[in-house]
């Protein structure tokens, strides 16, 4: 057996088998013994006086045993193990100290636990296909268009692919919605088409079935469709032989050959992939920057390296191809960090709060800890007298220190597993990949890691207390009854120094809450521009090839809002291709009749609507000047369009725009559609409530080319007379009257597109409130107890004072003085941290500085006055203080 | 009376069992009586050093142990010495040989 085992196995026998061990060091002395006895006799000696000098010789065979014992491991290990049973016995000597130094931990452990799960589902954990790092999101870049995400052209991509050597594999899709029909209700599902390369490229595989064979990414043989786990579930009961069984998808019979696994789920929400079949006339558009791609870097190739060689190509096809490509790029990110987007950002700032609370909370046990050290010098002198070296003393108070942060960190563990739910629920609904939110094996180490540092700080606190001369000073003292003082100075001045150090961090954390809550009620006031109530939103979804004219779109959506106006409970009802706050807008270049063509760079642009008439009415958008389209404004008529006041401003002034011309669209000649602006109407926070209104052009669906020829959805808006939920099968129903078969999707009130607009601020500010009242809390808590300690301590002194005849406001002055000084201390020392900290919160907050004087003043008096109330409370018992019984007390 | 036992050199002790153990396997006793007679009485090992040391030397695999009746007919534990055992005495020899020389040349040279 190799020594090392050996060595353990002994041990462990040693340890387990004790009984035994024990009698075979009790066999071997005597044999020993006798040997020792025997040799003896056969020298001369009587029998009995070899025994005696057998076991003069030897000793104590108590002694020789320990001795034997001590030259093994496993005396180190149960060394240890007395020090944690007599820890776990010293803490539970105390269940006040026990019970309020673990709640205070389980707060801060727990609220990291909590927080780092939310960084760690992400953040940290990485997308759930292999080598998931080289995975990239392909995207055209446009110094046109301001949207973050446009797609890229088919002809642009096969050029990429042939001059890039940074990538494995590029792979287009594109999304589409498709009508499921045969079950019932319509509905309209999520559908991806992807390129062959898409899944091995991916290098994900089926749950059961196959993906797609080369030979069916073909014309004529694409009718395959590929399941998302989720939608098996719903729709086949997760059916094992679904491989094979037909969907009717648009009408048509699709084959099922395969079915994802759960954990897949790309692009977000998708329910079925289809094989992407582009026609020749899409292989060759150009200037079709619609497809988003997905890539994998060569092995050794960096993002870097691919967009400086997309820079390359890039450059060269605007050069070759400027009609299509002039101001066109590709921007490559990496598929983490385009999902996470912009969530880091404030989940770090909430993960530095909690990081805050945290080490509050260890100061704060820490203080407690130091008070009970000091309390328990006279049993830690009594070791150290009985031979306990100064390290084993630091090593019991450190251990006690770890058992007491192990039992916060396991309370904080299900505190955080029961904010859980709560977290996914009401917060963050914006937030990606929070839906994997989950305690997992990370996050365990996490709060493991979190416990053991946490109990090593506070741990450690007392250990230089317990030098051997402040023991001896103590045993002393404690020996002629008088107070041990010997190391008083010192500890008071850490104990002072924690508290102020807590008084900082609260007052970061405080101000922090401060700015998020100043922010959010700017955000709340913010005036939306129009009136959310009593409205039902939905989508109305259609094929493509439904219609073949504008005026056959314009006539259907006509008919749809008659039947819907004329339900009961409906105040009034129109269309749109958008509506506020629901995530999606659209944008137009544009001209002014009168005025030169502005140069390339320079274009004009606008967000666009187009709406029917009843919109501003039905929104309650007010009309400015003007009028509002009508009923006339048909596809034959006069081309007209409103803009809103943002739009007039920028580009008429203060000059009326009403009778002034725009254009948006060439007809079939390429002569230009000229517009007439007939209205002005009030600016609508459309995108985000903390984003101003862009100068926007609207434009009457049944004139507008846009409107039928770029997207086949219609977004519908129902103001009703009561509560809007309750009519929203009616106005269902309404529908379904003019087509049985028109799927109605996104159906919620305007109040719920609003609440979820706000999330994501409303989410901040409430979890850094808490945090920061957390803060605030076990900071005033620690002020507390150390004035309180501090006046314990000083009771002679102040009797003596009362004695010699100082007022009660002497006596208050002398407490709540020393208070203010810690407070006044932290309070400047957190001033200028929080000058530092929020900084990390400029793109979090609206309408505030970071430096926001009326913010921080505020906060500081909050902290002093509650710094005041901590200490006044101790102060008042110190006036109680009978002189008599406090020089009695010697 | 016999001239009082010397305390043994720091960390000879290990050597001294080792040496001991080289000759034949040994019991508790047959060893400190061995370290006594072959150094005429200099050394004395008592059992509260012995048992420690062979408790470490059997963990670190240079001794092994077994019970054995004695030539009494009596059990006994004897310790026996492994091939690393016979290792380690050979290196520690060479080690000792050397460090006496070196400490005798100094011994001369200030006389």
């Amino acid at each position: 057996m190799p020594p090392l085992l050996n060595n353990l196995f002994s041990g462990l026998r040693a340890l387990f088998r004790k009984r035994a061990a024990n009698r075979e060091m009790d066999d071997e002395l005597r044999a020993y013994l006798e040997a020792s006895a025997e040799a003896k006799m056969r020298a001369g000696m009587s029998r009995e006086a070899a025994w005696r000098a057998a076991r003069v010789e030897m000793g104590s065979a108590e002694a020789v045993k320990e001795q034997i014992r001590d030259a093994g491991w496993e005396r180190a290990l149960e060394s240890l193990w007395q020090d944690v049973r007599y820890g776990t016995r010293m803490l539970r000597k105390s269940p006040g100290f026990t019970i309020v130094a673990i709640v205070t931990l389980a707060l801060g452990i727990g609220a990291n636990t909590a927080i780092f799960s939310m960084v760690e589902a992400v953040l940290l954990r990485p997308l759930p296909y292999p080598h998931s790092s080289q995975l990239v999101d392909l995207w055209a870049h446009s110094d046109v268009f301001d949207f973050p995400n446009l797609g890229v052209s088919l002809p642009d991509l096969a050029d990429a692919r042939k001059q890039c050597r940074s990538f494995e594999r590029l792979a287009p899709y594109t999304l589409k919605n498709v009508d499921l029909s045969g079950h019932g209700v319509p509905e309209q599902l999520m559908a991806t088409e992807v390129s062959p390369d898409f899944f091995p490229l991916l290098g994900i595989s089926p749950l059961d079935g196959r993906t797609f064979l080369p030979s069916e990414v073909q014309p004529g043989h694409d009718d395959v469709v590929i399941l998302s786990a989720a939608f098996w579930r719903k729709q086949f009961a997760a059916d094992p032989h679904v491989i094979g069984r037909s969907i009717q998808l648009n009408g048509a019979g699709y084959t099922i050959v395969g079915v994802m696994p759960q954990r897949f789920n790309f692009p977000t929400a998708t329910d079925l992939w289809l094989p992407f079949v582009p026609t020749p006339a899409e292989l060759a558009a150009r200037e079709n920057h619609r497809y988003p791609v997905v890539g994998r870097l060569a092995p050794g190739s960096t993002i870097a390296q691919a967009q400086a060689e997309l820079n390359t190509v890039g450059a060269r096809l605007a050069r070759a191809f400027p009609k299509a490509d002039k101001g066109w790029g590709f921007q490559v990110r990496s598929m983490k960090s385009d999902l996470v987007n912009n969530a880091s950002m404030p989940l770090l700032v909430l993960f530095g709060a909690v990081g805050l609370v945290l080490l509050i909370a260890c100061a704060n046990v820490g203080n407690l800890y130091l008070a009970r050290a000091w309390s328990r010098t006279h049993e830690l002198a009594i070791r150290a007298a009985l031979g306990a070296s100064r390290g084993r003393l630091v090593r019991q108070l450190l251990i006690e220190g770890l058992l007491l942060a192990m039992a916060g960190g396991a309370a904080g563990l299900l505190l955080a597993a029961w904010a859980m739910d709560g977290l996914r629920s009401l917060l963050l609904l914006n937030t990606p990949r929070l839906a994997n939110l989950k305690i997992d094996a990370h996050v365990l180490w996490f709060t493991l890691a979190a416990s053991l540092i946490a109990g090593t700080l506070f741990g450690l606190v007392p250990a230089f207390l317990v030098s051997r001369d402040h023991l001896v000073a103590a045993m002393r003292e404690a020996g002629s009854g008088r107070e041990v003082s010997s190391a008083g100075p010192r500890q008071s001045r850490l104990r002072q120094l924690l508290v102020v150090g807590e008084v900082a961090l609260a007052l970061v954390l405080v101000v922090s809450a401060g700015l998020a809550l100043r922010s959010f009620s700017r955000l709340s006031a913010v005036p939306l521009g129009f009136r959310p109530d009593r409205l039902l939103t939905m989508q109305l979804d259609f094929r493509g090839h439904q219609f073949k004219t504008p005026a056959q779109f314009a006539a259907y959506g006509n008919q749809v809002l008659q039947k819907v106006r004329a339900a009961p409970g409906v105040e009034s009802a129109s269309a749109s291709i958008s509506i506020p706050l629901a995530g999606f807008r659209a944008e137009g270049e544009f001209r002014i009749a009168g005025r030169p063509l502005p140069s390339n760079g320079q274009e004009l642009m606008a967000d666009w609507n187009g709406i029917t008439p009843g919109y501003f009415s039905t929104l309650g958008i007010p009309l400015l000047a003007g009028r509002a389209f009508n009923e006339s404004d048909q596809a034959e008529s006069q081309p007209v369009a409103i803009v809103n006041r943002a739009f007039a401003r920028r580009y008429f002034g203060s000059g009326s725009p009403i009778g002034r011309q725009i254009s948006l669209h060439r007809d079939k000649q390429h002569h230009f559609i000229w517009d007439e602006i007939v209205g002005e109407v009030g600016n609508v926070r459309g995108v985000s409530p903390s984003r101003k209104s862009a100068p926007t052009i609207y434009e009457p669906i049944a004139q507008s080319q846009t409107a039928w020829g770029m997207d086949t959805r219609l977004a519908l808006l129902v103001r009703t007379k009561a509560e809007p939920t309750a009519l929203a099968r009616t106005v269902k129903d309404a529908i379904w009257s003019v087509n049985k078969d028109q799927p109605v999707t996104h159906l919620k009130t305007m109040d719920r597109v609003v609440a979820t607009a706000y999330a994501e601020p409303r989410s901040q500010s409430l979890l850094l409130s808490l945090f920061g009242a957390l803060g605030l809390v076990l900071a005033l808590v620690g002020i507390y107890g150390v004035i309180s300690y501090s006046v314990g301590r000083r009771t002679r002194e102040i009797g003596i004072r009362i004695a010699l005849g100082a007022q009660n406001s002497d006596v208050l002055r002398l407490v709540v003085g020393q208070g203010t000084r810690l407070v006044l201390a932290g309070v400047a020392i957190g001033l200028a941290a929080s000058f530092a900290a929020t900084r990390l919160m400029r793109g979090l907050l609206y309408g505030v500085s970071t430096t926001d004087p009326l913010t921080f003043a505020g906060v500081s008096i909050l902290l002093l006055l509650a710094g005041l109330v901590a200490c006044y409370l101790p102060a008042r018992r110190a006036l109680r203080i009978d002189p008599v019984e406090a020089l009695r007390q010697e | 009376m016999p001239p009082r036992p010397a305390a043994l050199v720091q960390g000879t002790l290990d050597m001294l069992i080792l040496k001991t153990l080289d000759l034949e396997p040994l019991h508790g006793y047959g060893i400190s009586l061995r370290i006594e007679q072959i150094s005429q009485r200099v050394f004395r090992v008592n059992p509260g050093s012995l048992f420690p040391a062979l408790t470490r030397l059997e963990r670190s695999g240079l001794l092994r142990s077994e019970w054995r009746s004695t030539e009494n007919h009596r059990r006994a534990r004897y310790y026996l010495l492994t091939d690393r055992g016979r290792k380690a005495l050979a290196s520690e020899k060479r080690e000792w040989s050397k460090q006496i020389a070196a400490i005798a040349r100094i011994l001369e040279a200030t006389q």
